[in-house]
């Protein structure tokens, strides 16, 4: 199985956008935990806030209020650009998806809910059943629900009907490649909800923080979401904390329903002092703005790299600081991940898309880092 | 950092409930004010925590459903959480590490039997999800057989497995292959059970639902049943691990080694997300992990912080032997109890539990309610299940020692003649049938209970009471 050789790996030190294995080899983190690491490894300030913040306050008792929860769902609201209003904090992403689910069934009463095809959402029970793939096969799906063709605007006409819950997509599916769609199917997409009260979830756990060269990848398609999940870049790498974030009329359901979603772990007030802080320091730091520069250029070269190489790389998609480079087959993709590490750069192939290698470092990377990740990937394609 | 207060001012209290209320739950807010449980934890220490605003010590007698069974801020686990956080940050979930390595081994070495080897999920109901699909991959079967009034989560699969309808009902259709049996019917797992079922999933002690304690026999025979078919007999044990029941873990009273078990909560003392699912160590589900490693993959279970504090928290109980505790102090509980329950009866129906997991019965489900205002109101933070009204739970962090204990039993018996202030009220009404369906629904005991405590806070009873608390 292809992850094997990577589980020899025995991840020492890190920082910034590396780390190192314990025998001291150094490796460019392109993987960062599926997209969680926005502000580098081992961030030193939010290392030092929870170490401060260790003994002030703990997880606390999930149902009770507390500042930590409503100070960080204030904050958060306000660094989102879109109107929203109401938040739910979760451990993960798929719980945090799972809730969004819930929450579209339990507040529109209906429950249709349409995915795409080529979608990965996570490993809980909605999450897997929405995503791509036979997991839902062997592992069971929650029914009602509808796949559509990511990016075909005429099946959001046809499929979406006042029977639907939710359309849920990713804006980019990382896993799948990078696949994006058009402006145009976003915009359709949110006319079509407004006119069947369908609700509009989107899934930025990858995309969200800053990864695509803004702080939402929704931003770029002048659209706003009625719910939108967030990944655990929220907590920056150091805490475990995602969020489901909805509309002020989504939120009626939470308030005539309190208590009915319950996690014991989202909304640990440790947590949200950490991303309390992390939040400080995505807003001081604006990594989406050094995402979108390397990023760009980072395509640049991979695609030049393609030309020269063309039977040996398919295809370059990418948005800011998630990449994929496509090889011809999912054998020649794991071979070269093999060699990437070999080389010091560790990355992995997509869950959806195995052909296809992700390149999603810390979006605090260094020209010169990136420089390396373009030479290495080069000499690797060379000796396919 | 001067965001994060200790001692809270009527308006710190204010703006805070205002952003909650804003933006997580209006609903919530209110809920928690009706019962006087609108507690601000500021400092967090041994058995309970300071309410910020009134300045009073509260004993934690929830302890966010069984999460602080080390004490909360226990120095030791804080000291390791610390000490990690040198070197580590959450890490790489498709990567080793030396934490990693070092938490799984202690893991395996307090698993009951075989059942010791490790998959990490980001917690309690990520781990459920991760169990369910770990029995239905492994023996290529779908039927699970769940409890009714079981409470096993709220992701996806997890909801699918919950015995209770309040939880369901807005969201279904849930995943239609569980079929819920009586918890204790032998006879009617039997005449389910077959070569189609994946699993029976039950919690050994029914926390949620009102504790109830699966009894030796019972969990005895479900081995039985689950061997004769190839079924995977699953223990939740996100409640009942590290040491609540009175044993590190719940199926040891019993001897049961399941094939698969769910641990979360406890398993980082309350200081940082963590779970795992553990499972034995036989052929057909090392096989189907082996060859089917992506088949459950958490990006934050297993984290390298979490597994640091795992390591200490597993010392902890260890070199202490806290089980022993909470079997021996949740035996002085009981007696308590049972006393408290035998001068009134008119109160309490039952008493009944494990270790420290403890739960008393009222004679109406309107008493829940109206006990965790009372009882607040003298200290302790306690909260009636959700899937049952009128059980109360009582989850003390299990280091507690005797002098507290006797503390503890001391604010329940003040608590209970408060409430008896209500009696000569509610009593009466109750004997109306549709007065007490009124008086039994929790909506309108909330918004009743908003009224009165609005009126209590203008009027100044609440500051009063409470500074005599103090």
């Amino acid at each position: 199985m292809n992850l094997q050789s990577l589980y020899t790996i025995v991840e020492g030190k890190r920082n910034s956008e590396f780390f190192l294995d314990t025998k001291g080899k150094r490796y460019i983190d392109c993987y960062c935990g599926a997209g969680i690491f926005n502000l580098g490894r081992h961030v030193q300030e939010l290392s030092n806030t929870l170490q401060e913040q260790a003994d002030k306050s703990d997880q606390g008792n999930f149902v009770l209020i507390s500042q930590e929860k409503a100070l960080l769902a204030s904050k958060l609201i306000s660094f989102i650009p879109a109107r929203l209003n109401g938040v739910f904090f979760s451990a993960g992403r798929g719980e945090a998806m799972d809730f969004a689910c819930k929450l579209a069934r339990g507040f529109t009463g209906r429950t249709q809910l349409v995915t795409v095809d080529g979608a990965y959402y996570g490993e809980t029970g909605f999450s897997v059943s929405l995503s791509d793939g036979n997991k839902k096969k062997i592992f069971g799906q929650i029914p009602d629900i509808a796949v559509i063709p990511f990016g075909n605007i005429q099946a959001l006409e046809e499929r979406i009907t006042t029977k639907t819950a939710a359309v849920i997509t990713e804006t980019i599916q990382v896993e799948n490649a990078c696949r994006s769609a058009s402006e145009g199917f976003f915009k359709i997409m949110r006319k079509v909800c407004d006119k069947t009260g369908a609700l509009m979830v989107l899934d930025e756990t990858q995309t969200g923080m800053g990864r695509t060269g803004k702080k939402f990848a929704f931003e770029y398609y002048g659209i706003e979401p009625d719910i939108l999940v967030i990944g655990e870049a929220l907590g920056a790498g150091i805490f475990p904390i995602a969020a489901t974030v909805f509309t002020g009329k989504v939120q009626k359901f939470m308030h005539q329903h309190p208590l009915i979603h319950l996690s014991t772990f989202g909304g640990h007030d440790l947590g949200c002092r950490v991303a309390y802080e992390a939040l400080n320091l995505y807003d001081k730091t604006k990594p989406w703005e050094n995402a979108a520069d390397i990023g760009q250029k980072l395509v640049e070269e991979l695609t030049a790299l393609q030309k020269q190489h063309s039977g040996k790389i398919l295809s370059v998609h990418g948005m800011g600081l998630a990449i994929a480079v496509t090889l011809p087959g999912s054998d020649l993709a794991q071979k070269a991940v093999t060699k990437l590490v070999k080389e010091g750069i560790f990355t992995v192939t997509g869950k959806v898309a195995k052909d296809a290698i992700i390149i999603r470092p810390a979006l605090t990377i260094t020209n010169e880092t990136a420089k390396s990740i373009v030479q290495g990937i080069s000499r690797v394609v060379k000796t396919l | 950092m001067a965001l994060w207060k200790d001692t809270l001012t009527n308006n710190d209290k204010k703006l805070i409930f205002t952003l909650f209320s804003r933006h997580i739950s209006k609903g919530q807010t209110k809920t928690m004010r009706a019962a006087h449980l609108d507690f601000i934890e500021t400092r967090r220490q041994g058995i309970g925590f300071t309410d910020g605003l009134f300045g009073r010590r509260v004993i934690d007698c929830f302890t966010s459903a069984g999460c602080f069974n080390v004490g909360r801020g226990n120095p030791e686990i804080v000291n390791a959480l610390r000490k990690a956080l040198q070197t580590y940050d959450i890490g790489t979930n498709l990567l080793q590490s030396n934490v990693k390595k070092t938490f799984i081994k202690k893991l395996a070495s307090i698993a009951p039997g075989d059942c010791n080897r490790v998959i990490f999920a980001s917690g309690g109901g990520d781990a459920i999800d991760c169990s369910i699909k770990l029995a239905r991959g492994a023996t290529g079967r779908k039927k699970i057989i769940a409890m009714k009034k079981a409470y096993h989560g709220h992701t996806g699969y997890s909801l699918s497995a919950n015995g209770k309808e309040y939880y369901r009902h807005l969201f279904e259709p849930l995943e239609p292959n569980f079929v819920f049996v009586q918890f204790g019917d032998l006879e009617a797992i039997r005449q389910i059970a077959g070569v189609d079922t994946a699993a029976i999933i039950l919690e050994p002690v029914q926390g949620e639902g009102g504790i109830f304690v699966g009894d030796d026999y019972y969990l005895k025979e479900l081995r039985k049943i689950c061997n004769e078919y190839g079924i995977m007999l699953i223990f939740d044990e996100i409640q009942t691990g590290f040491g609540r029941t009175g044993k590190l873990f719940a199926s040891q009273h019993s001897g049961v080694v399941p094939d698969i078990m769910t641990l979360a909560k406890s398993i980082s003392g309350g200081l940082f997300p963590n779970a795992v699912v553990m499972y034995r160590n036989i052929p057909l589900l090392t096989q189907y992990v082996k060859s089917n490693p992506e088949f459950h993959q958490s990006i934050t279970g297993g984290s390298d912080i979490g597994c640091a504090i795992g390591i200490a928290v597993i010392d902890y109980f260890v070199k202490n032997r806290l089980w022993e505790n909470a079997e021996l102090m949740g035996k002085i509980i009981m007696e308590g109890l049972t006393s408290i329950q035998h001068e009134n009866p008119d109160i309490i129906k039952e008493i009944r539990g494990r270790g420290l997991m403890i739960g008393v019965e009222y004679t109406h489900e309107y008493m829940g309610a109206l006990m965790a205002d009372s009882l607040a109101r003298h200290g302790i933070f306690a909260v009636y299940s959700g899937n049952q009204p009128q059980v109360m739970r009582f989850m003390v962090p299990i280091t507690i020692n005797e002098q507290e204990v006797k503390k503890m039993l001391q604010i329940i018996r003040k608590a209970i003649v408060t409430m008896k202030m209500y009696m000569p009220l509610t009593k009466p009404l109750s004997k109306i049938p549709l007065l007490k369906k009124l008086l039994d629904d929790i909506h309108v005991q909330i918004a009743v209970f908003d009224i009165i405590r609005y009126f209590e806070d203008i009027s100044g009873i609440t500051k009063r009471n409470y500074s005599k608390e103090a």
